[in-house]
This record gives structure tokens, C-alpha cells and sequence, in this order.
């Protein structure tokens, strides 16, 4: 079944590459659409050179201690505002106001404050942060109320309330937190990248890829991201699935 | 020992309890009353779960319960044994083990409390009250659910482990609970 599933899986990947590539064929404009064979010789050109891994690791490392901070002021303030209502109700216009604003908006007023240097880890931790908030808020307040009685009348120390009430009434929204969290991270810590332009990182490649007019570059960036931000979501679920079983 | 003076709780305007008192001394006691008459409120008052709107409730400070609520309220995805420990400090693997044996085919033992049916969670929930170290037991329709075999069981059982201490019941069948003291609600 599983076989099957995955001869399925690479079948369609194929088709959409082929349709990809005879796009390309019928554009014949490099610039304009470059083929999944140009992307891939451009892949195999930048994979030749230590600053295109180590642009990615760069990247990688700021986007993930961006995710990780946005990861533990959420977890924490979540906490604190499960338990105190002032908190939560304080808090409530400031998380908003987080998710409506432009990422744009944040990109340019990090850049103003800390530079380019720091431009991914604030805006990974920016995005990160709502996103774990209210994940982690949400399951805390659909806790078992009836859970919590029989808690409280069995005097149940706090770990123990911890792993057989609150992780399993919070696991599946933190799953979905992680999932969601890591994607938009990269998405929004490449952004900023783009637009900072720090050097050795992934926004820097795309950025003079676009400058150069080299497509299949800009579109081997991309792949490269996409893995890496594959990659890190499956580590990072595989460690929360551990922790949350 | 507990004593409620003519307390009095609503929900929403509708009076549930009014002007109820009773004295719980030592012994064993069956709260009886019609269904819906308020058993189940007078014995979320005496745990301290909910707060009278008029009258009072005296009990020791320190006074420490078991209680074995009408919903079994098991951690569903844990394993038989673990719902016993989670909640039970001084209780050994050995111990918890040989009480589940009592009431419980030993193929559960290691099963998730989730893949129990109706009954086995009902005595799983009433040997959790039992082995916990407390000086007040308060079962609200431990028998719900069970056939005339685990019932005598389960009573038998309750005896057993209760050690002296102060037994609240709530059941709506009697048969095998006759030489309680009755305390009438309504």
C-alpha cells in the first residue's frame, strides 16, 4: 500500500515536471521560464561552490532561532495568559495587530533598528510568535474541565497535571503550530533576506539572481529553500511528536 | 466528619439544593433521592468544587478525599495501570496491579483505558478512589453500568479497601448497599 502510494507520489511529480519543462520548451525564453534541466544544471553549478551551503546554513540557522524564539515567548505568554485574564486581555489587541500587519512593514522597521544582520531571526521570531500564541492558548482553554476537578481533588502535582492533562489537550495544536510556524518563518525570513540583502544568505542569492536575470539560479535558490524548510519541519515534528506523544 | 447546615445552591435561577443538612460521621452513608434531586451537587459541595449559595459547609481543613465522579474522567489514552499511578503517589506497581486483577481481566492490565468498555471503566475509576490515600471516600453511582456479578464484586471490593474510612455512595439501586446509613435528599 505504502509502495503504491509512493509510485503514485513520484508519478505526479514527474508529470508536473514534464509539463514544467515543455513550458519552458514552448516560452524558449530562459529568462522569462527557465526548465526544470536548467534549474537543475543551475542547482549542480551553485552546489559546486562552499557559499552556496553555506549561505543556506546561514539562513537555516537564523530562521530557526527566529522560529525558536517566536516558539518560547509564545509558549510563555500563552501560560501567562491562560492563567491570568489581565494578560490574556492585554495581549489580545497586540497579537492582532502582529497578524494583520504587512511582514513588509516589520522587515523595514527591523532593518531600521538591528540591521540586516538581524532582520531573520526578528522577523522568523515575529511570525512565529502569534502563530504559537494562539495555537497554545486555544488548546490550554479547551483543557477538560472535568480533567482538572478530579486533579484537583486528587491533589495531583504539577508535572503529573502537566503530562496526563495539559500536553495531551494541547499536543495536536502545537503539532499544527510547528507545521505552520516553520513555513511561514522561511517564507517571511527569506523576504526579509531579499530585502536586507545580509550577505552569505539564501534572500542574497535570489536577490542577485534577479539582478543577473538568471532564472534557473533564482529558481535553484528556491528549490534549495524549499528542501531546507522541509527538512527542518520534518526534524522539529519528529521532536515534538516525541516530546507529545 | 462533614456537616452541611441548610445549604442552598442554584444554577441559573433553578434551586437545586434548599436548605439541606446532614451529618457525615464515621461510617458509611447512601445519599439517596430521586434522579436529578441534587446528589450529585451535594457531592461536588462537599469536595469543594462548587460553593454554596447560602448555608454552610464543615469539614477539616485538611480533610483529603477520593472521589469516583458519575463520568469515569480516566486519562483515555493511557494504559490501565497508569491511570491508577497517575493520581496515586504511595501506591506500588505491585499493589495497583493486584487490586486491578480484583475487578479487572489481567489482559487489561496494559491496555489504554479508551479501549475499555462501559463497565471496566467503571471499575477502573472505583479502584483508582479506593487505592487513593484519603481519609473520605465519595462514589457517585459507582455501580452504574455493571452486571449482577462485577456489582457484587465491586461492592465487595469497596468494602474491602475501605479501611475505616468515611464512605459517601450515591445509587440508585440499593441490593447489596442495605446496611448503609441513608441520608434522603428531596
Amino acid at each position: 500500500m505504502k509502495t503504491k502510494k509512493y509510485i503514485r507520489t513520484t508519478l505526479i511529480v514527474l508529470i508536473w515536471l514534464v509539463i514544467w519543462q515543455v513550458a519552458a520548451l514552448v516560452v524558449n525564453n530562459a529568462i522569462l521560464l527557465s526548465g526544470p534541466i536548467d534549474t537543475f544544471k543551475a542547482l549542480i553549478a551553485l552546489g559546486s561552490e562552499s557559499s552556496f551551503y553555506l549561505s543556506i546554513g546561514i539562513t537555516a540557522g537564523k530562521i530557526l532561532m527566529g522560529f525558536l524564539i517566536g516558539m518560547l515567548s509564545g509558549t510563555v505568554l500563552s501560560i501567562l495568559s491562560y492563567k491570568i485574564n489581565l494578560v490574556k486581555d492585554f495581549l489580545s489587541p497586540f497579537v492582532s495587530v502582529i497578524k494583520s500587519i504587512p511582514i513588509v512593514s516589520f522587515i523595514i522597521i527591523a532593518l531600521i533598528w538591528a540591521g540586516s544582520s538581524y532582520v531573520t531571526v526578528i522577523v522568523s521570531a515575529i511570525i512565529s510568535f502569534p502563530i504559537f500564541y494562539k495555537n497554545l492558548l486555544e488548546g490550554l482553554l479547551v483543557t477538560d474541565p472535568k480533567l482538572l476537578e478530579l486533579a484537583f481533588v486528587y491533589q495531583m502535582k504539577p508535572a503529573k497535571k502537566l503530562k496526563y492533562i495539559y500536553i495531551p489537550s494541547v499536543s495536536s495544536h502545537v503539532k499544527s503550530a510547528v507545521s505552520l510556524a516553520i513555513g511561514m518563518a522561511f517564507r517571511g525570513g527569506i523576504t526579509a533576506e531579499v530585502v536586507g540583502q545580509p550577505l552569505r544568505s539564501i534572500g542574497n542569492g535570489l536577490y542577485l539572481s534577479k539582478i543577473n536575470l538568471a532564472t534557473s539560479d533564482m529558481l535553484a535558490w528556491t528549490f534549495a529553500a524549499v528542501l531546507c524548510a522541509f527538512i527542518i519541519e520534518k526534524l522539529i515534528s519528529y521532536l515534538v511528536k516525541r516530546v507529545f506523544k | 466528619m462533614i456537616e452541611l447546615k441548610n445549604v442552598s445552591k442554584s444554577f441559573d435561577g433553578k434551586p437545586v439544593l434548599s436548605g439541606f443538612s446532614a451529618c457525615f460521621e464515621e461510617g458509611m452513608y447512601l445519599l439517596k433521592g430521586p434522579s436529578g434531586i441534587g446528589k450529585t451537587t451535594c457531592i461536588r459541595l462537599i469536595l469543594g468544587l462548587l460553593e454554596p449559595d447560602e448555608g454552610e459547609i464543615l469539614r477539616p481543613s485538611d480533610m483529603r478525599f477520593s472521589v469516583c465522579f458519575q463520568e469515569n474522567r480516566l486519562f483515555e489514552k493511557e494504559t490501565v495501570l497508569t491511570n491508577i499511578l497517575a493520581v496515586n503517589e504511595g501506591v506500588t506497581v505491585t499493589d495497583a496491579t493486584s487490586a486491578i486483577l480484583e475487578l479487572l481481566p489481567s489482559d487489561s492490565l496494559n491496555k489504554k483505558a479508551g479501549e475499555l468498555s462501559g463497565g471496566m471503566k467503571r471499575r477502573l475509576a472505583v479502584i483508582r478512589a479506593m487505592l487513593h490515600d484519603s481519609d473520605c471516600v465519595i462514589l457517585d453511582e459507582p455501580l452504574t453500568g455493571l452486571d449482577d456479578e462485577a456489582r457484587a464484586k465491586t461492592i465487595t471490593f469497596i468494602r474491602e479497601r475501605l479501611n475505616g474510612r468515611l464512605l459517601i455512595v450515591t445509587s440508585h439501586d440499593e441490593r447489596g448497599l442495605e446496611d448503609l446509613e441513608t441520608v434522603d435528599i428531596g
